[in-house]
């Protein structure tokens, strides 16, 4: 267990990660493949005897890149397409191969292992009942129907080889195109709201919702050779596992792949029970498991995890809170009493919450690594404004006489400060702290796509694997949470705000 | 001038509000003990004299003196423990009950308790204050009630100089009455020196040693009520000692 509880260890958790030069750490992207995949090689890994950990499912494409490159992990899945059209863009010709990306990969300080055995390349995919009806089976015939709705992952609607290129080259006129979760696309095509999304050709979904893959007859679509990239200073330090790692190379085929991600998506099984079963077929012997990262332990029992996230959560939200309050009440003082100041003040805090929380976690791993720092930083400045914000507006709305009086009476101003309009204000400074916890609470949820843990960890996991009950693990407990803060908040009010400025 | 200095003195002193002249250039003098009361229609620039002898506001000319002392930046926090002031319905702490608001100055000096408690007592028997009301919140308490404590906050460290800004403006005129009554009684008795801003001629009749009419930032006339009613230094003193005789409804100028 990575973290056990409490402020402390919620800030010793990336130290801990950054440092761990004595395991592998392995990292997958945010989809139930890749995790398999790093499944498949943190158990690798640990059977040539080098102790791995796996940080399941920790983002999208960019953010594992951007963690390989800050030394936060050292090896996570990818396919050659991905690393041509959005890693090298520009760097690497069009449909580049794994003998044409090594060397550039190297110059980066980066090494490839593959290919794995399958091309999981996009493709676009219908229901094939509303295919038929259209009578839609290759891509041109899309053209032919501008009143269709596409659904396309987020990665997709903005990459060169994803629907701005393919829209370009079949000259697909639809206006109807919107971006969301790859897992949430199935759901909207089988409940109608979508006509068409893209696919992973090893997509378990193909075959649970009866889909039609339209054929690729202009050859769009690059190759998407699965394989393992990798930081080339730890070949040196895990050469053992290296060596077994290389041996991967070739052993999955697409037939493989769509199984083992149909095991885990639609059989329900625990990927780490899917790479075990792999593992244990292609060497013949049962491989010690990984340790576990903050990623999703299956086996573990539901009371306990739920718990375990429950403290995560309220760690990272507990010491963002705290920092926040201790850093944000000063500022709020100070823009009370220097109005030029707090307009540059208010302004500041204000833009940072203009910030989308995704973009500004994101814009954190650079600076702070992954795990649970970089969000609780996220956290603290998405605090700030609610708690500067009414600091200033309760001590501008002191009554001037009052502070007259109190000026009059000779109280020197830090006296006034404390005893008449810090208590006179605090009504107001504590709604603006319960406002800050309650957004947080629920922002930490998006913790969990950047290693932190957390209830929001069950509810993407949930998401990925169409599991409802597990979102609801990490989504009800989050709305009590929310709940919870914000009674605390309400009592903390009766109790504080004096006597004599209740109704 | 005399030997002993005078309580207050306003020495050529000039204010003003932007484009407005709150005080034109004003000389004014209060000797120790005695009462003075400042009258005129609102606006006149009574109230801003208040401000400037605590320090709340800084003259733009001239210069303010306490007890000799001219009134600065550095001073200023330790000469206000000098004077009392008290404002329209108090100005009291809501979120402190009033035995708090009485002694919270006295608290930051670090009185002892039992000294805190026997000078209240005093002021209590003094301002005639039921003793049993001294733990309610202002809310709590009436409109008489919270004058009452504002006027023991004011008398609290012992002050040579107090201020009062229409203290019996919000009262009822049942509780203004007994209030001015007992207000006239506090001042006999503590023997000092006294400020006190109103528009109401009857009520600086009562109080007044000394009657200051003001008018656009500067002194008509400064006298006994009785001179103002039978010399008046100017027509103004005359209309205006007229509409205070007036019938409230029949008084379009009180209130402007």
């Amino acid at each position: 267990m990575r973290m056990k509880s409490g402020v402390l260890l919620a800030l010793l958790a990336l130290p801990r990660t950054a440092s761990a030069a004595d395991e592998l750490r392995v990292a997958s992207k945010s989809f139930t493949e890749s995790v398999i995949l790093g499944e498949i090689a943190a158990l690798t890994a640990s059977g040539a005897g080098v102790p791995a950990q796996h940080r399941r499912a920790l983002g999208g494409t960019r953010l594992c890149w951007d963690a390989l490159l800050a030394g936060q992990i050292d090896v996570y899945p990818d396919y050659t397409g991905t690393l041509t059209e959005e890693i090298l863009r520009g760097a690497a010709p069009a449909g580049a191969d794994v003998a044409t990306l090594r060397p550039l990969l190297r110059a980066r300080g980066v090494g490839l292992i593959g290919p794995l055995g399958f091309d999981n390349t996009y493709a676009i995919g219908m229901r094939a009942a509303r295919a038929a009806e259209k009578n839609i089976r290759t891509l041109s015939e899309l053209a032919r129907h501008p009143d269709l709705r596409f659904g396309f992952s987020n990665e997709f609607m903005n990459r060169r080889d994803g629907w701005p290129g393919l829209a370009a080259r079949y000259g697909l006129p639809q206006t109807a195109v919107q971006g969301l979760d790859h897992d949430l696309a199935y759901r909207g095509l089988v409940d109608g709201s979508l006509d068409a999304t893209d696919l992973y050709q090893t997509d378990a979904e193909i075959r649970r919702y009866d889909l039609r893959v339209l054929a690729d007859d202009r050859g769009f679509f690059p190759r998407y050779e699965a394989v393992l990239v990798h930081r080339l200073d730890a070949e040196a330090r895990f050469a053992p596992a290296f060596t077994a790692l290389q041996h991967l190379t070739g052993t999955i085929d697409a037939a493989t792949m769509t199984g083992m991600n149909a095991d885990a998506k639609l059989n329900k099984m625990p990927e780490a029970a899917v790479a075990a079963n792999f593992v244990a077929r292609t060497t013949g012997r049962s491989p010690s498991p990984a340790t576990a990262g903050p990623g999703a332990p299956h086996d573990e029992a539901a009371a306990a995890m739920i718990w375990r996230r429950t403290r995560e959560h309220l760690a990272l939200v507990a010491v963002s809170l705290l920092a926040a309050i201790a850093i944000a009440l000063p500022l709020g003082i100070l823009a009370a009493r220097r109005p030029r100041l707090g307009q540059v003040v208010l302004a500041a805090v204000g833009v940072v919450q203009t910030i989308p929380s995704l973009a500004l976690l994101v814009f954190m791993i650079p600076l702070l690594g992954i795990g649970a720092l970089p969000a609780t930083a996220a956290l603290f400045l998405y605090s700030l404004l609610p708690i500067v914000r009414n600091t200033h507006a309760g001590l501008r709305g002191v009554s001037p006489s009052l502070r007259d009086s109190a000026q009059a009476l000779g109280l020197p101003p830090l006296a006034i400060l404390w005893q008449i309009e810090l208590p006179l204000a605090l009504g107001t400074i504590l709604a603006g702290i319960k406002s800050a916890a309650v957004i947080n609470v629920g922002t930490a949820t998006l913790g969990a796509l950047i290693g932190a843990g957390g209830l929001g960890q069950p509810i993407f996991t949930g998401i990925r694997l169409d599991d409802l009950p597990l979102i609801l693990e990490g989504a009800l407990p989050a709305s009590l949470l929310a709940l919870a803060v914000q009674g605390v908040f309400d009592l903390l009010e009766r109790v504080l705000v004096p006597r004599g400025l209740r109704p | 001038m005399t030997e002993t200095p005078a309580a207050l003195e306003f020495v050529d002193v000039a204010k003003r509000y932007g484009p407005v002249a709150a005080l034109a250039p004003l000389r004014l003098q209060v000797a120790r003990g005695e009462t003075l009361v400042l009258i005129g229609p609102s606006g006149c620039g009574k109230t801003t004299v208040l401000r400037l002898a605590l320090g709340l506001e800084h003259p733009d000319a001239g210069s303010v003196r306490v007890a000799g002392v001219t009134l600065g930046p550095d001073n200023v926090r330790a000469l206000r423990r000098h004077m009392g002031y008290v404002v329209q319905e108090g100005g009291l702490f809501p979120h402190l009950t009033a035995t708090a608001n009485i002694s919270i100055m006295a608290r930051h000096l670090g009185w002892a308790p039992a000294r805190i408690a026997a000078r209240q007592a005093e002021l209590v028997s003094l301002t005639r204050f039921p003793g049993d009301a001294l733990a309610r919140f202002p809310s709590q308490l009436s409109g008489g009630q919270r004058q009452r404590v504002g006027l023991m906050r004011a008398l609290m460290l012992d002050p040579d100089l107090l201020l009062l800004d229409e203290p019996l403006g919000a009262l009822d005129p049942l509780v203004r009455a007994e209030l001015q009554e007992d207000l006239g009684h506090v001042f006999k008795q503590v023997g000092k020196s006294v400020v006190l801003v109103t528009h109401d001629l009857a009520e600086a009749a009562y109080l007044a040693d000394t009657v200051v009419l003001m008018r656009d930032g500067r002194v008509v006339q400064k006298g006994r009520v009785v001179d103002l009613v039978r010399a008046p230094a100017e027509p103004f003193v005359t209309r205006f000692v007229a509409a205070q005789n007036r019938p409230a409804f029949d008084d379009p100028g009180r209130s402007s």
